[in-house]
């Protein structure tokens, strides 16, 4: 069972996320939702089995490079595919995002194609 | 890693015109891919003569997005409570009659605010200097944001008119 946890501050963004997921075709059981880092984790400790995240950068309460920092060392899931959707794409948030843990990164506004390239490889 | 040039002269790299057309960049960037149905109208540099004072009307709604560093400002968008739900509508690929909920049009018309702020600080501040962005805030629009508007511009939504602008405020 494919289970996907976006984190987001955004109940929009959100939503527009699981769209475009639709609309790329992307396969997925069942979408967790959390709008902050920690609700991230909270969901992450509640469903160990989530095999990817999508998550936001710019959020209240904990920020997305925080939550990936905290992903990769507290809960120790090195290996879990965690993709970064925010607005800003410049090459020091990137460089941030890469260095704390992502996989991947995408800027808002987004495609179903960009979305559909981010997460090729590690979701079918 | 630090790729900013600290000697830049912001007066210079980040002139009003400079921001106004990068703010017009940016608009166009995101409602191209997310929002359609939006007609450019105009720009104006004038200071105090905001396009965004026309709104004046309770239901009229403000998304604000801050950004700090060697330079601190807002990037604003204004609209009234239709051209926000045209915003909604468009971001969540909804159709026309679709309702949506006051809380889901605010959310939607911040988090078109909080991409406009992305692209802008992508373009044209991270080239400067180190900025970063703050929450988008929704509020009814007060006018005067900042201590001085670089300009204003202009768009024509299916139902009310939207504009953007940009505040510098060196107390950010």
């Amino acid at each position: 069972m494919k289970k996907l946890l976006i984190v987001d501050d955004s109940a929009t963004m959100r939503k527009i996320i699981m769209r475009v997921l639709r609309q790329a075709e992307i396969s997925v059981d069942e979408i967790l939702e959390a709008s902050n880092g920690v609700e991230g984790l909270e969901q992450l400790a509640s469903n160990p089995e989530v095999q990817m995240i999508l998550s936001d950068i710019n959020m209240p309460e904990m920020n997305g490079i925080d939550f990936v920092k905290a992903v990769r060392s507290e809960h120790q899931k090195e290996a879990l595919p965690m993709v970064m959707i925010t607005t800003e794409g410049g090459e020091a948030m990137v460089d941030a995002a890469m260095s704390s843990g992502a996989n991947g990164y995408v800027t808002k506004p987004f495609t179903p194609d960009s979305i559909r390239g981010a997460l090729e490889g590690f979701i079918g | 890693m630090d790729n900013t040039d600290p000697n830049k002269d912001l007066s210079t790299a980040l002139n009003d015109d400079v921001l106004l057309s990068t703010l017009k960049n940016c608009i166009e960037e995101v409602f191209s891919m997310m929002v359609e149905h939006y007609e450019y109208g105009k720009s104006t540099q004038d200071p105090r003569t905001a396009a965004g004072e026309a709104l004046t009307e309770p239901e009229d709604l403000e998304a604000i997005v801050g950004f700090s560093g060697r330079l601190g400002g807002s990037v604003i968008l204004r609209c009234c409570e239709g051209g926000a739900v045209n915003i909604a509508q468009g971001l969540l690929m909804m159709d026309a009659g679709e309702s949506l909920e006051k809380e889901e049009v605010c959310d939607a018309l911040a988090e078109c605010a909080n991409m406009v702020a992305g692209a802008f600080k992508t373009k044209v501040l991270d080239p400067v200097a180190n900025f970063s962005l703050g929450i988008p805030e929704i509020r009814v629009p007060e006018g005067e944001c900042g201590d001085y508007r670089c300009g204003a511009l202009e768009y024509a939504l299916q139902s009310g008119k939207l504009t953007a602008e940009i505040w510098i405020d060196p107390r950010q």
